[in-house]
């Protein structure tokens, strides 16, 4: 049978997109766990830390690479790139 | 209101079509305790929550669930890809391909579609709670359910991802019919 | 008849003819967020791996 997902050719690409995922996933982690513990001061500074590392990884892979949000668009581009580039389905770049 | 960020929240990288799990995955899309019946639960049920953190479980937990159903989709579109009609025939697969060709429809496996008949919103917060902590862990069984028919470690590894969500939005659940 | 004693402690204070979760006990995070990642969860007390078989008890 025929391969199911695109295959990703840049390892630099695919290891900064793997690395936004896991602190976006501590980011959701946090997020859940403060809507029920509204008041745990640590859980509370430990998302702020990892929403700034987060800020930081996008803004660096969208100047590399494209878009990843709409809010953080390179401006200096000539092609709209959030509507060209592959869909995350696709599987190569996640 | 919702922002989409072009990702997946866990990586899908399948590299073998297999139609006949495909066919089994969907119910994670469209099935009666799937991450769609999830989302819009729990997004429908925030508006009557008496407490603002009970809305923002619910809100929150709501939003990943969009997130999961996307992957659910990712999983069944890489699992059907460029199939020949002689794949599609062999798999059983050809009953859904008449009717969506490989576009992802919103049904469970047994072909039942997508529907609100799937969920209830009922307004009162202990109600809608506890149908949310019975809605992961009707989601969990049937994520053990595809770990027990698949063996694809592609497929199983964001399967796993998605279990161990469910286990967790229980417990956060549970912990939010704790508040006063 | 035997006395009956409940298996939770302090299910005295839990009023009867409602459902409920613990708290978790501990909020400490996985060191490795990279397995914390694969796992699903960050939180090594919410990992309850699927087994290939039924819980028992």
């Amino acid at each position: 049978m025929s391969a199911g997902c695109k295959p990703c050719m840049d390892s630099e690409r695919q290891k900064l997109l793997q690395e936004i995922s896991k602190v976006d996933f501590v980011l959701k982690e946090l997020n859940l766990y403060l809507d029920t513990h509204p008041y745990d001061q640590q859980a509370m500074e430990r998302f702020g830390q990892f929403n700034a590392l987060k800020n930081k990884l996008v803004k660096d892979y969208t100047e590399k690479y494209g878009p990843l949000v709409l809010s953080i668009v390179d401006m200096d581009s000539r092609e709209w790139k959030w509507a060209t580039q592959d869909w995350p389905w696709e599987g190569g770049y996640n | 209101m919702w922002n989409y960020e072009k990702r997946l929240q866990y990586p899908v990288k399948i590299t073998q079509t297999n139609p006949q799990i495909a066919q089994v995955i969907i119910s994670q899309y469209g099935g009666p305790d799937g991450e769609l019946a999830a989302s819009m639960r729990y997004l429908a049920q925030r508006y009557t929550m008496p407490y603002n953190t009970v809305a923002g479980v619910l809100t929150d937990i709501g939003t990943e669930e969009l997130a999961h159903f996307e992957m659910i989709c990712a999983i069944v579109y890489q699992l059907t890809r460029n199939l020949t009609p002689e794949e599609i025939k062999e798999s059983g697969f050809d009953k859904y391909y008449v009717d969506h060709t490989l576009a992802l429809w919103p049904q469970a496996a047994g072909g039942i579609p997508f529907n609100a008949c799937e969920f209830q919103s009922k307004g009162d917060v202990i109600t809608d709670l506890t149908e949310d902590m019975a809605a992961e862990q009707k989601a969990r069984t049937t994520y053990d359910n595809i770990l027990r028919l698949v063996k694809d470690p592609d497929v199983c590894d964001p399967i796993k991802f998605l279990r161990a969500r469910e286990i967790v939005h229980f417990q956060r659940f549970g912990e939010a019919m704790l508040t006063r | 008849m035997q006395e009956w004693k409940p298996q939770m402690p302090f299910v005295e204070q839990f009023p009867v003819a409602m459902a409920y979760v613990p708290w978790q006990r501990t909020c400490t995070m996985y060191e490795n967020l990279d397995e914390a990642f694969k796992t699903g969860t960050i939180f090594p007390e919410l990992n309850k791996p699927f087994l290939g078989r039924r819980v028992k008890g």
